[in-house]
């Protein structure tokens, strides 16, 4: 047991340090893809919370983006907010309209869910073209260079240290609640919602906070998003992106942290790699997505856990 | 008195299911609902438990009324009910089964504690685990604690649904036919168990079509026919009296 303890802060250690020293690797252009890396591992595994944990069939992932990058634009352009303020503006903004969106979630579900889901994100997007006042409508809103503590992140390779930590602290806060009561709430009202209520627990307590809870990591991600652009425009949140990110949590694998890394890694960096090859990229990722749905039910998270036992996510804290 | 059924009626686009029912349980008593296919057993266990709503009548536990409330809320003022099959989370461990079923009781750890892991929330979930680990040994489930219940067989899985309803603590165990898909050994078990948590104080109410598993363990039996009361005692009594026979065997 101890060695597994072990070898586990070994691979900790070594993990985080390959993270630390990534940059001496990188020029610009591979800097920004392991960037938009980072960020997706946010939007997935935030998605996965409503998809894969409590098996909501919302398709709300471009609709939170959308929201907290137009959160993060906003807030710094017409209000001129200070980066932190303006980052934690965004996860809130996420997180309120996580709050909303999860409403009519308690009243319809699987295929009705998704259709209002897809008509939410969709009336959201048509909002940010038609109210350039406040958005810039259609050609998008620049988002001005950001500092720390006057210290300014412009450079890939400063942004990659900022976008590292709000994405590790946001992974470790997420491990925690999955091995929590709520992160248990979430899995038994996704297997059995009559049972989970006859034991004295509220499956739509579960489904709200799911969605607040994803709203607010998918906004997260979504202000960075548009740090990483120094652009917003309602373009970016439209079906494809719906689609990705979908195709990131079945990829990865449905309710597993571990997948929503692997997925975001896998469907991030193949395309560009790909990028050279004319329709390769196009048909790769579809090969990708029917081979994992045919042969990796349980995505490539379940190939690695067949591969490493002990990378099974428990439900518990020892 | 722990549970009061007062004059149930539930019906469905007009049809009645079960019509104007009473009968009460008592702590420490095993109480069984039995009669023949369709005589609204299950659906009287239903409105009992919130999963329909009864049309009239009320349910009191402990003489507070639990009809019209909703089903966490029932489970919350202490009754707890297993399903006929697949009530136990697959996915899941036995000991995960087990932590879900603990829900809201034990130490309080708050939502920011956990998130951020702070040592009060260690504490309360190391307590948690301590008490569920307890719960498999004194079920004789010990040994399963860390198999994925969905590669359990059946009676296995009933046992763990069992035991994660009594993780609640409840003062009321309402049975949904737990003796059906299991081996006679389960059942000898089963039969063990539930006259243990009688024993214990608490009040179990059970349907159930296996006669001889309720003719063995019940304190007393309440026959429904037609969705109505056809008779209530003891099993050696009700097992004798003439309206029973001729409901289950037919008039001679």
């Amino acid at each position: 047991m101890s060695d597994i303890v072990t070898a586990r802060r070994l691979t900790a250690v070594a993990l985080a340090m390959g993270l630390i020293g990534l940059p001496l690797l990188t020029n610009d252009y591979s800097q920004y893809v392991v960037n938009t890396i980072l960020i997706y591992s946010l939007v997935t595994v935030g998605f996965n919370i409503l998809l894969g944990y409590v098996g909501q069939l919302a398709f709300s992932n471009a609709t939170f983006f959308g929201a907290g990058a137009y959160a993060m634009a906003i807030g710094m352009s017409r209000y001129g907010l200070p980066f932190p303020a303006a980052i934690l503006l965004s996860a809130v903004v996420g997180g309120l309209v996580g709050g909303l969106v999860g409403l009519p979630a308690l009243r319809v579900r699987r295929y009705a869910l998704a259709i209002v889901t897809l008509a939410i994100g969709e009336l959201l997007r048509w909002g940010y073209i038609h109210t350039p006042w406040l958005t810039a409508g259609s050609s998008g809103l620049e988002v001005p260079d950001i500092s720390i503590l006057g210290f300014a992140v412009v450079e890939e390779k400063h942004k990659y240290f900022l976008f590292l930590a709000l994405t590790a602290v946001t992974f470790w806060i997420l491990r925690n609640i999955m091995r929590s009561r709520l992160g248990r709430g979430f899995v038994a009202t996704r297997d059995n919602e009559l049972a989970t209520a006859a034991l004295g627990l509220s499956p739509s307590h579960y489904k709200v906070a799911a969605f607040a809870l994803s709203g607010a990591v998918v906004g997260l991600a979504g202000g960075m998003f548009a740090v990483l652009l120094g652009r917003v425009e309602p373009a970016s949140f439209d079906l494809s992106q719906l689609l990705l990110g979908f195709s990131m949590v079945v990829v990865g694998g449905l309710g597993s942290l571990l997948g929503s890394v692997l997925g975001a890694v896998l469907l991030t960096a193949l395309p560009e790699l790909l990028r050279n090859i004319p329709g390769l990229e196009e048909i790769a990722f579809s090969v990708l997505l029917i081979g994992c749905l045919l042969f990796l039910p349980q995505g490539l998270a379940g190939l690695v856990r067949r591969l490493l036992p002990s990378l099974h996510e428990k439900l518990f804290w020892e | 008195m722990l549970l009061e059924i007062d004059d149930i009626c539930v019906a469905f686009a007009g049809l009645k299911a079960v019509s104007n029912v009473s009968f009460n349980a008592e702590a420490g008593r095993i109480c069984a609902l039995i009669g023949p296919n369709g005589a609204g057993k299950t659906t009287l266990f239903n409105a009992i438990t919130g999963f329909v709503r009864p049309t009239s009548g009320t349910v009191r536990l402990d003489g507070r009324r639990i009809s019209g409330l909703s089903i966490h809320e029932i489970a919350r003022s202490g009754v707890r009910r297993t399903f006929q099959n697949g009530g136990a989370y697959g996915g899941m461990s036995v000991l995960e089964n087990i932590m879900v079923g603990l829900g809201r009781g034990g130490q309080s750890d708050g939502l920011f504690a956990a998130a951020l892991a702070l040592p009060q929330a260690f504490h309360a979930e190391a307590a948690r685990l301590r008490q569920a680990r307890a719960l498999l040994e004194a079920m004789g489930l010990g040994d399963l604690t860390n198999r994925r219940v969905g590669d359990l067989p059946s009676g296995q899985q009933r046992l763990v649904e069992i035991a994660r309803a009594m993780a609640g603590a409840p003062r009321l165990l309402m049975l949904d036919e737990p003796a059906v898909g299991l081996s006679p050994d389960d059942r000898v078990q089963l039969s063990r168990l539930l006259r243990r948590m009688a024993a214990e104080g608490v009040g179990i109410v059970l349907v159930e079509h296996v006669i001889d598993l309720v003719m063995a363990i019940s304190d007393k039996v309440v026959v429904l026919n037609y969705g109505e009361k056809l008779a209530e005692g003891p099993p050696d009594v009700v097992r004798n009296d003439p309206a029973v026979l001729e409901a289950y065997l037919g008039r001679k």
